[in-house]
């Protein structure tokens, strides 16, 4: 498949979700020294509580070069349960919940190479079968503060968050992006995607510059700096 | 100069009485006051018509019963401008009379005076929202 890029230049890569190497796309994804968040929208109207629905092959493949250049991947128990999260192979999986003893998904279940590190205020009583779970006790504090001390506490540099809208803009609104990465997919022009992405970023409550756009077929990749 | 309903008229008015900087903050309010469409359609999203004019996917749905209009919006909390439009767009016309909602001035739009502060499209697509209530009320009280 044929991934153009609209902004700043205008390379063209042809790429194999299911083959093609992470390093094709290395350039538009680099790794930065700050806060990415990632999400998802679909033209669509898939009203789904996943974003399985959302996402295609190309859409995924691109998740995976995000998080290959991420030394923390940060969500909430809401969102791994309605994902059922795996862990990742690229960088440790932080989950912030106040479930902690609740937290029957993938990541907690199967064996995985990086830590889960499940950080709550509620004290961690159980044992999951994945023997690479971490606890990480945290203050009850507001989230944009909880997730600034989690990245702080594990010393990390380049954190990736995976949140839902309702959590991304209270995190938007607490300043803790630097970087924002939105997919739309199933759109019908750049036109539309556009519009869609300009109202996304009100809903998370963010001011941005958008420093680069990829399109491929009606996928359409958004790259925005957060003018803080 | 039309006439409106009262719901519609203290629209007007609640946009009139805010400078145009907080013009915007306001239409996010009314997003948030967009009511969950009923499980009759929740549960039946076939039964909705997607708003084409809308960029994000908006989907209504109208009802006419004993004069009086229904009308059942949804649009995603990811487009809070969309969702602020369909929002009030349900509240100045849910609960009219067929005719009051079937001539129902396209003016009102432009009196809420956001032109200057939503794309384009985005008005475009309010316009497709209140055409596509007009032609379903028009076609169900034939």
């Amino acid at each position: 498949m044929r991934v153009v890029e609209i902004q700043p230049g205008s390379r063209i890569v042809e790429i194999d979700p299911d083959k093609s190497s992470l390093e094709h796309v290395a350039l538009w994804y680099p790794k930065i020294l700050g806060t990415r968040f990632n999400f998802v929208v679909s033209a669509t109207g898939d009203l789904s509580s996943s974003s399985s629905k959302a996402t295609n092959l190309m859409d995924r493949y691109f998740l995976r070069a995000i998080r290959s250049v991420s030394d923390l991947i940060i969500t909430t128990g809401k969102t791994a349960r309605s994902e059922n999260l795996n862990s990742s192979k690229f960088a440790p999986l932080a989950i912030l919940t106040n479930r902690p003893n609740e937290l029957e998904i993938a990541a907690t279940s199967i064996k995985s190479l990086n830590p889960v590190i499940i950080c709550s205020s509620i004290a961690y009583t159980r044992a999951y079968k994945n023997n690479n779970v971490e606890f990480l006790s945290v203050t009850s504090a507001g989230i944009s503060e909880t997730v600034k001390s989690i990245v702080s506490i594990l010393k990390k540099t380049s954190p990736l968050l995976e949140v839902g809208l309702s959590t991304a803009s209270g995190l938007g609104a607490g300043n803790v992006f630097d970087e924002v990465c939105l997919s739309v997919t199933a759109a019908n022009s750049r036109e539309a995607a556009n519009d869609i992405a300009q109202e996304f970023l009100i809903a998370i409550n963010v001011r941005a510059e958008m420093v680069q756009l990829l399109e491929s077929e009606d996928l359409f990749l958004f790259r925005y700096q957060v003018l803080k | 100069m039309p006439t409106y309903s009262t719901s519609a008229q203290q629209i007007i008015s609640a946009f009139a009485e805010v400078p145009k900087s907080s013009r915007l903050e306001l239409l996010l309010e009314y997003a948030n006051a967009l009511p969950a469409l009923p499980d009759r359609y929740a549960d039946h999203p076939e039964l909705l018509e997607r708003v084409e004019e809308c960029q994000s996917p908006v989907f209504l749905f109208v009802e006419v019963f004993d004069s009086k209009v229904r009308i059942f919006l949804t649009a995603p909390l990811e487009s809070p401008t969309t969702r602020g439009f369909a929002s009030l767009l349900q509240l100045a016309l849910d609960g009219g009379e067929i005719d009051d909602v079937a001539g129902f001035s396209d003016q009102f739009i432009n009196e809420l005076q956001l032109t200057e502060l939503v794309s384009p499209l985005r008005i475009r697509g309010m316009h497709g929202m209140l055409a596509r209530i007009k032609r379903q009320v028009a076609e169900k009280t034939l």
